[in-house]
């Protein structure tokens, strides 16, 4: 029986033609779908690729500006400090411009003078180091620069005047630093005044 | 494809391994890099074969139209993870036709793959094609009416298709040697089913 039967059974199945269609047209319908799927891939990759780019570029720009945020944030005596003056030197040799630090250095003494539980000893050295700035500062326009240069180191320095100023007001405990820094940073011309003054009192006496 | 002796039915049968040959294994690894005309040409190769093991599934010309247009579909997807080691491409085929055709079951639903090819509409020479088909079809269906789904499935591996015995436990996920059982299980159920009609 065997070999018959399925043989017969066999011979049926054997008989069932594909549909003319699906030979004819079949191939040409799945290559069409293929290739709509490749593209579907393709425009997903590259919008991946995309995606992955951008990502990458904001975690790197994000790390680098926020890595300069806290080294420019960085308090005297701090971890990151020596690279916030490395950087300062760095602007300073490139550009000649010693504003810069003049700039952070005030930044500095206003935020240590904020401060609830102040640090004397640091604030003490950044005004140090500040006043040292200024002088040396004045020292170099005088000698080799240009009338410009002195009137916009004149103009930082009224600004920072004022700025110290604002700051004495609010803060008495921090007097003696604030006056030295007012000090330094106190117009030319008034010392001038200031100087004929005590001349004209040194004639009355 | 491997060669299987007539004697089917006879315990010393000689299985020959299936063997690729070298036409078909340069065609599948164009078509892994990429290359839809050696895809095309393994397409034609194996439709008919797809398309009427479908069929014997799901026993619906309509149906197995759009699972055949499926199975080749999914195939081309997961061609670049295929590899020769893990069998023949045929049976990579069958095995991908297998569980669509599962799947369709279970689904109890005709889920249309939106796969357009030539004139939507039926003529008349296909109607007439799809109605031999589907009364063939149903011919094999009340033959074998009397087995189980994996035994008739077995069946018409085996017998029908001739393949290896190595191949249909690759296609079916069961051991070689469970396929060797089952199969002369379900000829021996065969017999029996006809001994007694006669």
């Amino acid at each position: 029986m065997n070999n018959k039967f399925l043989d017969k059974i066999k011979e049926e199945y054997k008989m069932i033609k594909t549909p003319e269609r699906l030979k004819a047209g079949g191939w040409y319908a799945l290559q069409a779908e293929i290739q709509q799927k490749r593209r579907g891939v393709f425009v997903n990759i590259w919008m991946n690729k995309l995606f992955l780019a951008t990502t990458l570029f904001l975690i790197i720009f994000g790390s680098v500006w926020g890595g300069i945020k806290t080294v420019a944030a960085s308090m005297p005596g701090t971890f990151l400090y020596p690279v916030k003056l490395f950087g300062e030197n760095l602007v300073e040799t490139t550009t000649g411009d010693a504003t810069h630090a003049l700039e952070n250095r005030k930044d500095e003494i206003i935020n240590l003078v904020d401060e609830k539980e102040k640090n004397e000893e640091v604030l003490e050295e950044v005004v140090r180091e500040y006043a040292k700035k200024v002088e040396s500062e004045k020292r170099e326009i005088e000698e080799h620069a240009k009338e410009s240069q002195k009137t916009k180191f004149e103009q930082k320095l009224e600004e920072h005047h004022e700025e110290f100023e604002e700051v004495r007001k609010n803060n008495s405990l921090s007097e003696d630093d604030l006056k030295k820094v007012l000090e330094v940073t106190k117009k030319d011309s008034d010392d001038d005044h200031e100087d004929d003054h005590n001349e004209g009192g040194d004639h009355e006496d | 494809m491997g060669f299987v002796t007539n004697r089917l039915d006879s315990p010393l049968y000689i299985v020959q391994l299936p063997n690729m040959s070298d036409e078909e294994k340069k065609l599948i690894k164009e078509a892994k890099k990429g290359s839809e005309n050696a895809f095309g040409v393994l397409y034609t190769t194996f439709l008919s074969r797809i398309y009427r093991y479908i069929l014997s599934y799901v026993y619906d010309s309509h149906i197995a139209e759009d699972l055949t247009q499926e199975t080749f579909l999914k195939a081309w997807k997961y061609l670049p993870k295929y590899s020769t080691k893990k069998g023949t491409f045929q049976a990579f085929l069958y095995r991908i036709a297998r569980n669509i055709s599962i799947d369709h079951q279970r689904k109890r639903k005709h889920k249309v793959l939106n796969i357009e090819f030539g004139e939507n509409v039926t003529t008349g020479e296909d109607f007439e094609e799809k109605l031999i088909a589907d009364e063939k079809i149903k011919k094999v269906h009340e033959a074998l009416s009397g087995l189980k789904e994996l035994e008739r499935q077995l069946v018409i591996l085996r017998f029908f298709e001739e393949l290896p015995f190595a191949e249909i436990a690759k296609i079916v996920g069961k051991r070689e040697g469970a396929v060797r059982v089952k199969t002369f299980r379900a000829i021996k159920k065969l017999k029996d089913i006809y001994t007694k009609n006669e």
